[in-house]
């Protein structure tokens, strides 16, 4: 039998607001335990919460580039759950009337554009975090986080392969990014996905049982969970042991590379939301949906585009500067200051993707300076320097950042173009090599190399060795 | 009666309160002529009531995004029972 896979997300996104969604707490990340608190975010009586008309602005902006309509009217509900990372024992967010419906991302799924609808995003508050502690039985609450002001943008059902999952999940996150709403930094947890799936036969229209996958903090994860998931239901409806795919939340464990069920409790979900009493409706003025319209910054969709009309790139480089937007933004910058667009790209793509992989670094935190790397790129098309000692100059560059000419200076990487410097040299590998020019006079030509060689070990690799084999071809046919 | 002791349990089971019988008696009651109240709202027909039609004074006022930091958080955990480096300690929390 055939079967097909069903897969939505929810993703959560933390807005890049200086201060919470219902206080004027601070939302620094890493700050000391508890010191981002007030007593509005963590709940005691007699406070009243007052949104942040910031977190209003960044979700119609969300919604805006997620191609959403934004609903005019809107309001905050109450999400009733015990659990000690949520101080008041509810959280506000959004239920029957969220702030933007039915929006849409295109995925490009091997050349070909899959349309992933979004269903809704909704505006809520952050809850705390937990630690535990390994040895004894306590745990610790940093209420930091609480009340950190979150979008959740629930996808339709339209994801049919694990692949598909993760190109809207890239999508949505360099959307976000580029509309500047948050930093998307899953590493931090600003950027945080649950999963749900199911699978079905061809050609049946009811849905199976579908599974809440949670705790998943990459796209490799997100790959990694949604696979595992598929295989153990259609494992199970193999062997006709269907009935145990259940409705139920599952938690991936990375580290044991597999997924295990939450114990499924008949009542987590019944959350008894009710309009939140302490907050009126959210009205939101057109000139508002208009001024962000108007000022929306250029979105991946388009910057693709303009990079592959205006850079001569191909679709492939496209899409890996673009999905990045520091990428992106740094090509630009070497680009704009002189560099050649294909070399530049060559250097990023290659070289720089390669450091960034193996110190593990984002393209936020990657050291290398705009500047330095068109210098660099200079430098090796002016013939200062071989492609060989350009790569050895990246490098430290990456490591020391320090400047190129400075590098070049302290490795003596300097490559010798000039024919007077060359002359001397090639002339005194010829007379030490009577035999091998006699060689190629007679008509072996692979002497040449050999010559070239000796010139190349003279100057200690720096000769230039195209201007270096012209002279040298010159005096021997000369 | 339209909410039955069953489900006044069961929402007493998810608020974590312990009723006994005459509580459940009476909060089912309770329940109820809530329940008729806003059965008298939902009679009304709202159709055709535009909801984005909102006056002035009924809709949420907003904050800038200024942070300030409340600073005294001594006085804000002084009923926490533990404390360990800001951190609030409890016994151990099982997912």
């Amino acid at each position: 039998m055939n079967w097909e896979t069903i897969i939505g997300l929810e993703v959560h996104v933390e807005l890049d607001t200086k201060t919470k969604i219902f206080c004027n707490c601070p939302t620094t990340f890493g700050s000391p335990p508890n010191q981002n608190t007030c007593p509005v975010c963590i709940g005691l009586p007699g406070t009243l919460p007052v949104l942040n008309e910031a977190v209003v602005e960044m979700a119609v902006k969300a919604g805006v580039a997620l191609n959403c309509s934004i609903q005019k009217t809107n309001k905050m509900d109450r999400k009733n759950y015990f659990y000690p990372d949520l101080p008041k024992a509810y959280q506000i967010s959004q239920y029957d009337l969220p702030i933007c419906t039915g929006g849409h991302v295109e995925i490009d799924r091997g050349g070909e554009k899959r349309k992933i609808r979004v269903h809704r995003i909704h505006i809520e508050e952050d809850a705390g975090k937990l630690l535990h502690d390994e040895e004894e039985p306590i745990s610790f609450i940093d209420y930091n986080r609480v009340g950190v002001p979150l979008i959740e943008i629930v996808s339709e059902a339209d994801m049919r392969s694990p692949e598909e999952a993760v190109a809207y999940l890239r999508s949505v996150r360099s959307i976000l990014q580029y509309a500047g709403v948050s930093d998307c930094r899953m590493e931090q947890g600003s950027l945080r996905c649950d999963g749900n799936i199911s699978v079905r036969p061809f050609g049946q229209d009811a849905f199976n049982a579908k599974v809440e996958l949670k705790n998943i903090n990459s796209f490799k994860e997100l790959q990694k969970a949604l696979e595992k998931e598929e295989k153990r239901q259609l494992e199970l409806y193999s062997f006709n042991e269907g009935d145990k795919v259940v409705q139920e939340t599952r938690r991936w464990d990375a580290a044991k590379g597999k997924t295990i069920s939450m114990r499924t409790k008949e009542d987590a979900h019944d959350y008894r939301y009710f309009p939140d009493p302490d907050l009126k409706p959210i009205f939101i003025q057109e000139e508002l949906i208009h001024r962000v319209e108007k000022e929306l910054p250029e979105l991946p969709a388009e910057k693709s585009k303009r990079f592959l009309e205006t850079y001569g790139l191909s679709l492939k480089e496209v899409e890996i500067l673009v999905n990045e937007m520091a990428l992106s933004h740094f090509y630009e910058e070497v680009v704009e200051a002189g560099a050649d667009p294909k070399t530049s790209a060559n250097w990023i793509l290659g070289d720089l993707l390669r450091v960034m992989k193996e110190k593990e670094m984002t393209a936020e935190e990657q050291p290398l300076k705009a500047k330095h790397l068109v210098s660099l790129i200079q430098f090796i098309e002016k013939g200062s320097i071989s492609v060989t000692a350009g790569r050895d100059v990246f490098d430290t560059m990456i490591e020391t950042g320090k400047s190129p000419d400075r590098i070049i200076e302290e490795k003596g990487l300097k490559q010798i173009s000039g024919e007077y410097e060359l002359q001397q040299t090639i002339l005194s590998v010829l007379e030490a090599n009577p035999s091998s020019v006699e060689d190629f006079k007679n008509g072996k030509k692979q002497a040449l190399g050999f010559l070239m060689g000796q010139v190349m070990k003279a100057t200690k690799g720096q000769a230039n060795p195209q201007v270096a084999k012209t002279m040298m071809e010159k005096k021997l046919n000369g | 009666m339209k909410i039955k002791p069953e489900e006044v349990k069961y929402i007493a089971k998810l608020a974590k309160l312990h009723l006994n019988d005459a509580e459940i008696n009476q909060y089912t009651r309770e329940f109820d002529d809530i329940l008729e109240h806003f059965a008298v709202i939902a009679s009304y027909d709202v159709e055709s009531v535009d909801v984005n039609v909102l006056e002035e004074g009924q809709k949420a006022p907003l904050r800038k995004d200024q942070p300030v930091l409340f600073g005294d958080q001594e006085k804000l955990y002084k009923n926490a029972k533990d404390l360990k480096n800001g951190l609030i300690q409890v016994p151990k929390i099982l997912e």
